[in-house]
């Protein structure tokens, strides 16, 4: 789907990149809610990145993964630029995004107060590598190899940067699992 | 388990988060619910009124983005370039036509396409910190066209009233800031340096400029000094206290706001 709305883009289709947008928006909206801390900067950005993506995509060669590998570049640019125009850390507290609409309520509902803050602390205790590869993954939704493009990185590095991740992150959530999942894991 | 093998099939877990149910055991049991716990913190939809917004001004650029010319300012080109144009767009298609827009000057066929790049960019954006970035970066231009067309002997009316609207279209967007209860001392600092820069080549430019340009050079130094002072005076109070740039009885603010 992705990859037919890039091709007609690129084309000169202008009803694609709306295709585009609403494939995209969330997991773009998402990485930048992380990476600005603050909804209005996290909304303007995703709105520039996609500004900037249309205006550049007849000369993007490439296929779905590679596209979106090209758009989260645009975004991280974007944030950096931000932070740097703002006098502000790229990334900070985390909890100054939250207060934000749930997309994921079947989910959302089994986090709550408390737990909440505690998947925050421990996803801004890990590493910053560590952090960004989980953000891409978990939150903008990329898989490895497209983090990798995004991160030039080698795909190796991603791999055991997520699982270092993962892992911490099972460690210090281990009291919310126990809470929450019907079968807590054993660590 | 070898560290390799725990890595690749982490990452096919992460894959397939959504159909794990019941096919994960051992070694990847432990990272199913932190995974999907930590997804569903950190992913967010954008908010529909936002989503709108976004791809309204998405519609509004690729309108715009129709003509491609280089910037031809002698007036009696202009019929020229206009043809030129029309009949680039067949040949190119859009695409270019902002890049082209750019360097555009106040009589140019594609100065409207210029301008209205940058309404577009400021309809992105809702946050006053930016919006305030962006409108000092529209000064910056403003300012440029002002010395270009003084320097080719044509009229910079237009580009003077483009550099008064803003300055305070910067002016108030910092002042929302600071209203908004954000942390806006840097960004209204750096607004009051910008404008005084700007007040600065302008009373150079005013002493090179010819009679019939000083009354609007003169008028947007003062209105450039209003709106630092107002600037000035959020800086000295209390987000509460910060009102409208205008409402101080017998003060000397400016009277309306940027119209950008």
């Amino acid at each position: 789907m992705l990859e037919d709305a890039v091709a007609r883009a690129r084309d000169g289709d202008a009803r694609a990149f709306d295709e585009i947008y609403r494939l995209l928006a969330g997991p773009v909206y998402s990485y930048l809610l992380t990476q600005s801390h603050r909804r209005e900067d996290a909304e303007d950005l995703t709105g520039q990145v996609f500004l900037e993506a249309m205006r550049g995509i007849r000369g993007f060669s490439g296929d779905a993964s590679a596209f979106k590998g090209w758009l989260f570049r645009i975004a991280h640019n974007r944030a950096v630029d931000l932070a740097r125009r703002l006098h502000r850390r790229p990334e900070g507290p985390l909890e100054e995004a939250e207060g934000l609409p749930t997309p994921l309520e079947t989910e959302e509902t089994a986090i709550a107060g408390v737990a909440r803050e505690r998947l925050w602390k421990a996803v801004e205790s890990l590493p910053e590598q560590q952090r960004r590869v989980l953000i891409l993954r978990l939150g903008a939704g990329l898989n490895s190899r497209e983090i990798a493009e995004v991160l030039d990185k080698r795909l190796g590095t991603v791999k055991a940067l997520q699982h270092r991740a993962i892992a911490s992150l099972a460690r210090a959530l281990r009291d919310l699992a126990d809470a929450t999942d019907p079968t807590p894991p054993a660590l | 388990m070898g560290t390799r093998r725990v890595r690749d099939d982490i990452d096919r877990l992460l894959d397939r988060l959504d159909a794990a149910d019941g096919q994960v055991s051992g070694d990847l049991a432990p990272f199913l619910h932190p995974a999907r716990v930590a997804r569903s913190a950190l992913t967010r939809s954008v908010p529909s009124d936002v989503a709108a917004r976004h791809l309204a001004a998405l519609h509004e650029d690729r309108a715009r983005n129709v003509v491609v010319a280089p910037s031809i300012r002698r007036r009696g080109m202009r019929l020229v370039a206009a043809s030129l144009a029309a009949g680039m767009i067949l040949v190119l298609g859009a695409g270019s036509s902002v890049a082209a827009s750019s360097s555009a000057l106040p009589g140019d066929a594609l100065y409207g396409v210029k301008r209205a790049v940058e309404r577009v960019s400021l309809a992105m954006h809702r946050g006053p910190e930016g919006r305030a970035a962006l409108q000092l970066e529209f000064a910056q231009t403003r300012l440029s066209e002002i010395r270009e067309v003084l320097a080719a002997g044509g009229n910079p009316d237009d580009a003077i009233e483009g550099l008064e609207d803003a300055l305070e279209g910067a002016e108030e967007e910092a002042l929302r800031a600071l209203a908004l209860g954000h942390d806006a001392e840097a960004l209204l600092a750096h607004v009051q340096d910008m404008i005084s820069k700007h007040v600065s080549v302008l009373t150079d430019v005013l002493a090179k400029v010819p009679d019939q340009a000083k009354d609007a050079i003169q008028r947007a130094i003062d209105n450039a000094e209003k709106a630092k002072a107002n600037v000035q005076k959020g800086r000295g109070n209390k987000p509460d206290d910060v009102g409208p740039p205008d409402t101080t009885p017998g003060g000397n603010e400016p009277q309306g706001g940027g119209k950008n």
